[in-house]
């Protein structure tokens, strides 16, 4: 009767603890927690410590539960179990952390060198650059120098032929006006009077030989300067006559000329007779100004002046 | 053998088979001091900022562990001790995480000045040839 007694009281209360057990929430989130560290890449490496901490309490919880001891020992190693598994879930996140400051540390760097690169590339280029353009600068004084030389020696040309041109000119003006030439319209004319020539003779006088000696001069100085050496006559005497006389007082000047170096294809004679007085024949100082040698001169080109006469 | 006595007998020994009602062991004072110990790195790795509330619970829990300790359970005490170290040690691992992820971000924040200004500095350089 007392075994029986004794026995009903055990079993009455072991039937109080040995209950079905009952599901434990807690335990589930110790597992879920468990199961999300253990698929971490880094677990083993980061949290291996908490890992085997939390297997090592969810074990004695499951232990605790099968043993049908009370649901807040269970409970109390789920959740150590669970904050295990949450303590290793936070040093896993640290290591990837660490982790990304190490290869961000090597962006850096990275960054840093292609920088530096850049930075000197642009700088050697923008050296380049630079010298480029100096050479440049310098190429082009070089070309301004040497134009404003070609320039000063261009207007230096100019200016001399400019002066040798007023020279030449002053110089002919100056000859010209030492022979008395006389402008007309038929050019630049020289009357040499009748005080060269004996009357109806041909030869010249001595006196003659300074203004032929200046006719000369002149043209062997002007040799594109062309003459035409005319004779002119009074009225008194045949036409034929006059003609003549005023031809060869006409040639007598040429062969002057002549023999002073004129080339002969520059002169040219005519004798005009007694057809174009200058003054009356009635008179005697009329008849001596008729009596003349005219010689005309050409423009420098050798063209002489056209009159219809 | 009085009747009383063998059905205390038997309580005894289903308590003791259930292990539920197992019998008071020694006092936590090991634990209690470890819980101590990793509260106070808790609180040096910054645990206040990162993971207040994992701290404060590491706290509360102490706190309950003592109290218990004076009233003699010294089983609810070690229990208490015991979640009032995981607590803490989750508090400490939190707050070096996040300790950790500040630095990455920081750097990662550093790197992208870095390029703008690198760009920016390669616009320029374009810009002035």
């Amino acid at each position: 009767m007392k075994q029986v007694i004794l026995v009903g009281v055990a079993a009455s209360l072991l039937a109080a603890c040995a209950s079905v057990p009952q599901r434990s929430e807690q335990l589930d989130q110790a597992r879920s927690e468990i199961d999300t560290l253990a698929q971490e890449p880094l677990a083993q490496q980061a949290a291996g410590r908490d890992l085997a901490a939390a297997r090592q309490s969810l074990q004695q919880a499951e232990v605790a539960q099968q043993q049908h001891q009370p649901p807040g020992i269970v409970d109390h190693l789920a959740y150590l179990a669970m904050r295990h598994a949450q303590a290793g879930e936070a040093r896993v996140s640290e290591a990837r952390a660490r982790q990304q400051v190490a290869r961000a540390q090597e962006d850096r760097d990275k960054i840093l060198l292609d920088s530096r690169t850049r930075e000197a590339q642009n700088a050697q280029a923008q050296a380049q650059n630079a010298q480029a353009q100096a050479q440049n600068a310098q190429a082009q004084a070089q070309d301004a120098q040497v134009q404003a030389e070609a320039a000063r020696v261009q207007a230096e040309a100019a200016r001399n032929a400019t002066l040798a041109a007023q020279a030449q000119l002053a110089s002919t003006q100056q000859q010209l006006a030492d022979l008395q030439a006389k402008k007309t319209d038929r050019g630049m004319v020289v009357t040499l009077g009748d005080v060269l020539f004996d009357t109806g003779q041909s030869d010249l006088k001595p006196g003659a030989d300074l203004v032929i000696g200046r006719l000369a001069a002149f043209l062997n100085a002007n040799p594109q300067t062309k003459i035409m050496i005319e004779g002119h006559t009074d009225s008194r005497g045949s036409d034929e006559y006059n003609e003549a006389l005023s031809e060869r007082r006409a040639r007598a000047v040429a062969d002057a000329l002549s023999v002073r170096g004129v080339a002969q294809d520059s002169v040219h004679t005519m004798g005009r007779g007694k057809a174009y007085p200058v003054a009356s024949n009635d008179t005697p100082e009329g008849r001596q100004q008729n009596r003349r040698v005219e010689i005309i001169f050409s423009d420098p080109a050798g063209q002489f002046a056209q009159v219809s006469n | 053998m009085s009747l009383r006595t063998e059905i205390i007998s038997a309580a005894v020994i289903a308590c003791g088979l259930a292990g539920g009602c197992a019998t008071e062991g020694p006092p936590p004072s090991e634990e209690v001091t470890r819980a101590r110990t990793v509260i106070e790195q808790a609180d040096k790795a910054g645990a206040q900022r990162y993971a207040a509330a994992d701290l404060q619970r590491a706290h509360d829990e102490l706190s309950n562990a003592e109290k218990s300790n004076g009233e003699g359970k010294y089983d609810e005490a070690r229990r208490y001790a015991e979640s009032a170290e995981a607590d803490a040690d989750v508090a400490t691992a939190r707050a070096s995480d996040g300790e950790a992820q500040r630095a990455a971000q920081e750097v990662a924040q550093g790197n992208e000045t870095l390029r703008q200004e690198s760009a920016r500095g390669a616009a320029a350089n374009a810009n002035a040839q």
